[in-house]
């Protein structure tokens, strides 16, 4: 056997071993917060330099890109624009993008995989003094944080990354059309990505979902390239592709599957693994993913089982049929609160069955498929499993605004399949015009007005009120005061000291230290009161309250929806002496209700309130 | 036929007349600088000309320049490949724009850099050596009506002012001058590292002194540290090409650069003499006595530089002598500082700006940069021509160094002096680009170490950078102010201050130290009722006095009880409360004496 094969086969071995036997978890998290950012740096180091390899060998096709047509680039441009220009800037998904963010800022800092929990201006600088391992893989934080490296700290550069990621997005879906058959595939590739609201609101928040879809594709393209050349340096970037994928997204490891395929196919069919040292040292290279991935086994809180009452286990097969129902509520939704794409999805689940048939018929001929092909039909295996597993999980509703973007990319999935269906039917070449009229229309008919109206971010109240709070630190630039709020990271992530209710209520004396001794200029609370819909009554949730100890002034006040308002007030005085605990507050009406009472008399008081507009 | 050559001309051609007229004009210098003038007539002296003796010294050094590039020799034997100069043209631009961007332009060091962007003002508007004290608008005018010459050397001031007069008058032009300075402070190393091994060499410079937070600091900031740091990099490059084609051109700019030099920091003074050493290494490698014109006039454009030193040698206030030190220097500073330095080239925090990679490679490679020097000394005159620069301005560095050890506020760790090092981080740049071409013959080190260098940038220069904790020694409280005071609507004020009147003069916002405001309460009483001023405002600190905090206004900062006063805004630096509040009214108490004419106020800096 070929040395370099054991050697792949021992480091494989060892990586099994180091990454689930020899360390505990809390050793494992421990080697994840202060190891993390440099395996991060080694990867991304090792990807750039096999792009530098593969770009190198691939010099002599790039000659005459001069005289190739220049309407691609424009085509990319302005759809990029395009998904850009409707929305702001803005936090959509609350927590998770602070949380990426948090992560970010400590790997800037403090070069540290953690989310700042504590934060102060000390002596002049924001100090960082604790932190938690955050369950997000660590790839998307990395990136932002040398963002920071190179700019200097600021919040926004996790937007800047996405606006990146959006033209490189809408690039390689040009060129994996290409791949499929021509720029007129390529073109429509582009234009089925651009008629998708939910990218656009993607595009311009703070997830990690724009570059999942690129290192999606990205791997794709360098699978094709490695069938097509099957040499050592396509194997190295491909390789190292898809484990940075699986840094990316949780659920992105099931793509190292079409990945192992790939190049166990390419092996067999060449009858010998080529096989180079990086290539050897990969199963090592995975262990931040095995560690870090410790987290759920931690913390079982990880994986939100609270937020969706009635249920408990987070995959089972018995979820697929709810959520196939909700799934096609979003796909087939009309009135653009979904950010869905209806002209992807009809074309979409049009062309998945063909899809599937293609893929079928491909990996029975994959010796005479082109590479391009025989990499997608390997890689429309991770595609369907990707999809099985979101099916399978307790909360892969597609319809739900938190879990919308979990559906991205099954739509990739669609464009794909979409393009790679019409490439089989051809129609002597008229394909590619018609689809292009076909999504055109359906853009300006339907995702356009979805896209002005965003109406499915506007809907998800938690971030506008998420840019409420921005509004106040842009109207307070000195940051020299503290904020009591449940959701304290935001605030630390904006160089902003801050702490939770509770510990406000339990530190009390901390609190009247800091107050009498004016450490801040000011101290802030941030509270979410319920409306009573009898009543109009406005009520503190006990999590929100820091007691009768605490008098407020209300500073700035605003209702995100029709049942709650939001506050923030200034403290104004504390008492001292022994803590008076919040009582247990009297729930409005609304706390008592089921959701569906309270979706009902929601629409009920939107009604009222519609009619008595002035 | 020619026509023969007049007198003088003949006379100027022959050797020994020039040596002589040098002999003569050193003299004349020594005479000038630290025998024949006062004290008094010295400071009058630098104060009125020294601004036009310096333009005229930057004029020549133009002009040396211009003739040197004029008369450059054919192109260098290996010239860069344009792939290598856009790396080298990558790293210099992306390395100046991390340090710019690293931290925002403010002052680093209280009060230094205000004092040489006062005297900047005061060259700019009045050609003045001299450094504001009081300052008022006097019918659209704003006036220094009391200034002083102060101990810095003037070429950083000088260079701020002419950016005024090309530019405008604005505080911002100060901070512009440093930015600018960074990336010819690294293109220089570049030079002078491919002076030394070639272009990786010059690029593991770049990288290294790139990945120095304090060049960072520096860049930002409004100090003179930067400019000497070029200052002795271009003599450097200047002293190498001299020595590698000894010619009049080469000479006439590395004498000129080295007066220059002189007048950018205090200890730089003594990178003259290795520049002399130098001139007389060329006539030898020469086998010629090579004397331009403008090396006759190097020993009397020195002299205000002396002058300077004789006015500060003469005025014990401006020393700023600390109660525990009696002298400037002494060896018994010595050991106190050596320590410090150690912990600050070794620090592994991110509150200070050095870097571990460079102070733990430079290191070694001064070992062993030592240790060449001794073996291949013997060797002088077929040694390499900036390995022989090398040696002299290595000496001339670590002198520089030994003499910083000896002043008695000189503890690299202390982040008012960790400037200080920067010559020693040049040397220490130096002797790895020395050492890995060295190592390069077994193993690729330049390489291996430039790579190291980068990532070093990005696992540790950018935490330091991130946080620049180093750069928070009370500047924070000074800008919070100007942001407080500036917010406030538009109108003549004045601001008594608890620190330093200079960031207001600078602005042309009037001010007086609390000290002086308690002498002249009856003036401010008056001011009140008048319509000069549309308020006085009041800058105070308060510290804590007990365990609980309980804060109370500091002693040197308390106002008699007549001042009465509302608060405008305060907020916490540290454990300490700033606060700015206004003045409503002023009750004089019936045993006040009006003052005749207090002394003006002698600001504080490091040095």
């Amino acid at each position: 056997m070929d040395r370099r094969l054991v050697l792949l086969l021992s480091t494989a071995a060892l990586a099994l071993i180091l990454g689930f036997v020899a360390f505990t978890p809390d050793q494992s998290l421990r080697l994840v917060i202060y190891g993390g950012y440099w395996a991060m740096l080694l990867l991304t180091l090792l990807f750039g330099w096999s792009l530098l390899k593969v770009a190198r060998d691939s010099r002599a096709d790039l000659t005459g890109w001069r005289q190739r047509p220049r309407w691609p680039a424009a085509l990319v441009l302005g759809c990029g624009l395009l998904l850009l220009a409707h929305e702001a800037y803005g936090f959509k998904i609350l927590m998770d993008e602070v949380m990426l963010l948090g992560t970010s800022m400590n790997m800037h800092f403090d070069k540290t995989a953690l989310v700042p929990m504590r934060g102060h201006d000390i002596q002049g600088s924001f100090q960082l003094l604790a932190g938690q391992l955050d369950k997000r893989p660590l790839f998307q934080p990395f990136l932002v944080s040398i963002l920071h490296d190179l700019t200097g700290y600021r919040p926004e550069n996790i937007f800047a990354l996405n606006t990146g990621l959006t033209f490189l997005l809408l690039t390689l879906a040009y060129v994996t059309g290409c791949r499929i058959n021509g720029r007129g595939a390529g073109a429509v590739a582009v234009l089925l990505l651009t008629s998708l609201p939910l990218l656009a609101q993607n595009a311009t928040g703070g997830g990690f979902e724009l570059l999942n879809l690129v290192m999606i594709l990205a791997t794709l393209l360098l699978g094709m390239r490695y069938i097509a050349r099957r040499d050592a340096n396509s194997l190295e970037a491909f390789g190292l592709a898809g484990i940075l994928l699986a840094n990316t997204r949780y659920e992105s490891v099931l793509f190292l599957l079409p990945v192992g395929l790939t190049v166990l196919w390419v092996w067999w069919s060449d009858r010998r693994p080529a096989l180079t040292w990086t290539v050897i040292i990969m199963p090592l290279l995975m262990l931040p993913y095995a560690l870090h991935n410790k987290v759920f086994s931690v913390r079982s809180s990880s994986w939100e089982m609270a937020s969706q009452p009635g249920f408990d286990r987070p995959f089972s097969l018995s979820y697929i049929p709810d959520n196939i129902a909700h799934d096609l509520n979003f796909f087939l939704s009309a009135n653009g609160e979904h950010s869905n794409s209806l002209v992807l999805s009809l074309l979409g689940i049009l062309g998945l069955p063909l899809f599937a048939l293609w893929t079928l018929k491909t990996l029975r001929n994959l010796r005479v498929a082109s590479p391009a092909h025989a990499a997608l039909a390997i890689f429309a295996l991770g595609f369907a499993a990707h999809t099985f597993l979101l099916l399978c999980y307790f909360w892969g509703r597609f319809d739900d605004p938190v879990i919308r973007r979990l559906s991205l990319p099954l739509n990739l999935t669609m464009v794909i399949a979409v393009v790679t269906a019409a490439s089989e039917l051809n129609w002597r070449g008229r394909v590619w015009p018609l689809l292009a009229v076909v999504v055109g229309a359906g853009f300006f008919a339907h995702s356009l007005p979805t896209m002005a109206r965003h109406g499915y971010s506007s809907e998800y109240y938690v971030g506008r009120e998420m840019d409420w709070r921005r509004e106040f630190i842009a109207a307070h630039p000195e940051r020299d005061y503290l904020f009591i709020d449940n959701n304290s990271i935001i605030w630390i992530t904006h160089l902003v000291s801050a702490t939770p209710i509770r510990q406000a209520i339990d530190q009390k004396g901390n609190i009247i230290f800091n107050f009498r001794n004016r450490i801040f200029s000011a101290i802030y609370v941030f509270q979410r009161l319920s409306v009573d819909p009898d009543t109009g009554r406005l009520s503190v949730p006990a999590e929100d309250d820091p007691g009768p100890d605490y008098q407020l002034e209300t500073v700035w006040e605003r209702r995100f929806t029709p049942m709650t308002v939001s506050r923030i007030s200034r403290v104004v005085s504390i008492r001292e002496g022994p803590t008076v605990r919040p009582a247990a507050a009297k729930p409005a009406g609304a706390e008592k209700m089921t959701p569906a009472e309270l979706e009902k008399i929601r629409a009920r008081f939107f009604e009222e309130f519609i009619k008595k507009l002035p | 036929m020619n026509e023969p050559l007049p007198l003088p001309a003949r006379l100027w051609l022959r050797t020994d007349v020039r040596l002589g007229l040098v002999g003569v004009s050193a003299l004349l210098a020594v005479w000038l600088g630290f025998l024949g003038v006062s004290v008094e007539a010295a400071e009058v002296f630098v104060k009125r000309s020294g601004y036009y003796v310096l333009l005229a010294t930057f004029a020549l050094f133009l002009h040396a320049l211009w003739r040197l590039w004029r008369t450059r020799t054919a192109p260098a034997a290996d010239p860069l490949t344009r792939g290598q100069a856009l790396v080298v043209a990558g790293a210099i631009i992306v390395f100046s724009l991390l340090a710019i961007g690293s931290e925002p332009f403010q002052g680093k060091i209280l009060n230094d850099e205000f004092v040489l962007q006062s005297t900047a003002f005061n060259m700019h508007y009045f050609r003045d050596v001299a450094m504001m004290v009081r300052g008022y608008d006097i019918q659209g005018v704003f006036l220094s009506t009391d200034s002083y010459l102060d101990k810095r050397p003037y070429f950083y001031p000088f260079l701020v002012s002419l950016s005024h007069d090309l530019t405008g008058y604005r505080p911002l032009n100060a901070h512009l001058v440093n930015a600018l300075l960074m990336p010819v402070a690294l293109g220089l190393a570049f030079v002078f590292g491919r002076q030394l091994t070639g272009w990786r060499g010059g690029l593991l410079a770049v990288v290294l002194l790139g990945s120095l937070p304090l060049l960072g600091q520096n860049a930002t900031g409004s100090g003179m540290e930067l400019l000497n740091f070029v200052m002795i990099l271009a003599a450097m490059v200047l002293a190498a090409d001299y020595l590698r084609a000894p010619r009049g051109e080469a000479l006439a700019a590395l004498g000129l650069c080295a007066v220059l030099l002189a007048q950018s920091r205090y200890e730089s003074a003594l990178y003259v003499l290795p520049v002399a050493v130098l001139a007389l290494v060329g006539w030898f490698r020469a086998q010629r006595i090579i004397l331009p014109g403008q090396l006759l006039l190097v020993p009397l454009l020195l002299v205000p530089c002396a002058l300077q030193n004789k006015v500060l040698s003469n005025s014990p206030l401006l020393w700023e002598l600390t109660e525990k030190a009696a002298t400037r220097f002494s060896l018994g500073y010595f050991p106190n500082n050596i320590l410090g330095a150690y912990q600050f080239l070794f620090s592994r925090t991110t509150e200070l700006a050095n870097s571990l990679l460079l102070s733990a490679a430079g290191l070694v490679g001064l070992i062993w940069m030592t240790w060449r020097l001794v073996r291949t000394l013997p060797a002088w005159r077929t040694a390499p021509a900036a390995g022989l620069a090398l040696a002299a301005f290595g000496l001339a560095i670590t002198a520089n160094t030994l003499l910083v050890f000896c002043y008695y506020w000189a503890s690299f760790v202390d982040r008012m002096a960790s400037r200080f090092s920067l010559p020693l981080h040049l040397l220490f740049a130096c002797g790895v680009v020395l050492l890995t071409a060295r190592l390069d013959r077994w193993w690729p080190a330049t390489k291996a170490l430039t790579a190291a260098g980068l990532l070093f940038f990005l696992g540790f220069t950018s935490s330091q950078y991130a946080s620049h904790g180093y750069s928070h020694v009370g500047i924070d409280e000074v800008e919070w102010e100007r942001r407080c005071v500036n917010a406030l609507p538009p109108g003549p004020r004045l601001i008594i201050s608890n620190k330093s009147t200079l960031p207001w003069l600078l602005e042309k916002k009037p001010s007086i130290l609390i000290g002086r405001a308690r002498l002249v309460a009856d003036r401010l009483a008056h001011q009140l009722h008048e319509p000069n001023f549309r308020e006085i405002l009041i800058l105070q600190g308060a510290r804590p006095t007990t365990v609980d905090g309980d804060y109370e206004i500091v002693p040197e900062d308390r106002l008699p009880e007549g001042f009465k006063v509302e608060l405008v805004a305060e907020k916490r630096f540290g454990t300490k409360l700033a606060r700015i509040s206004r003045l409503v009214a002023l009750d004089l108490p019936p045993d006040f004496k009006p003052a005749g004419s207090p002394p003006p106020p002698i600001p504080h800096g490091t040095d």
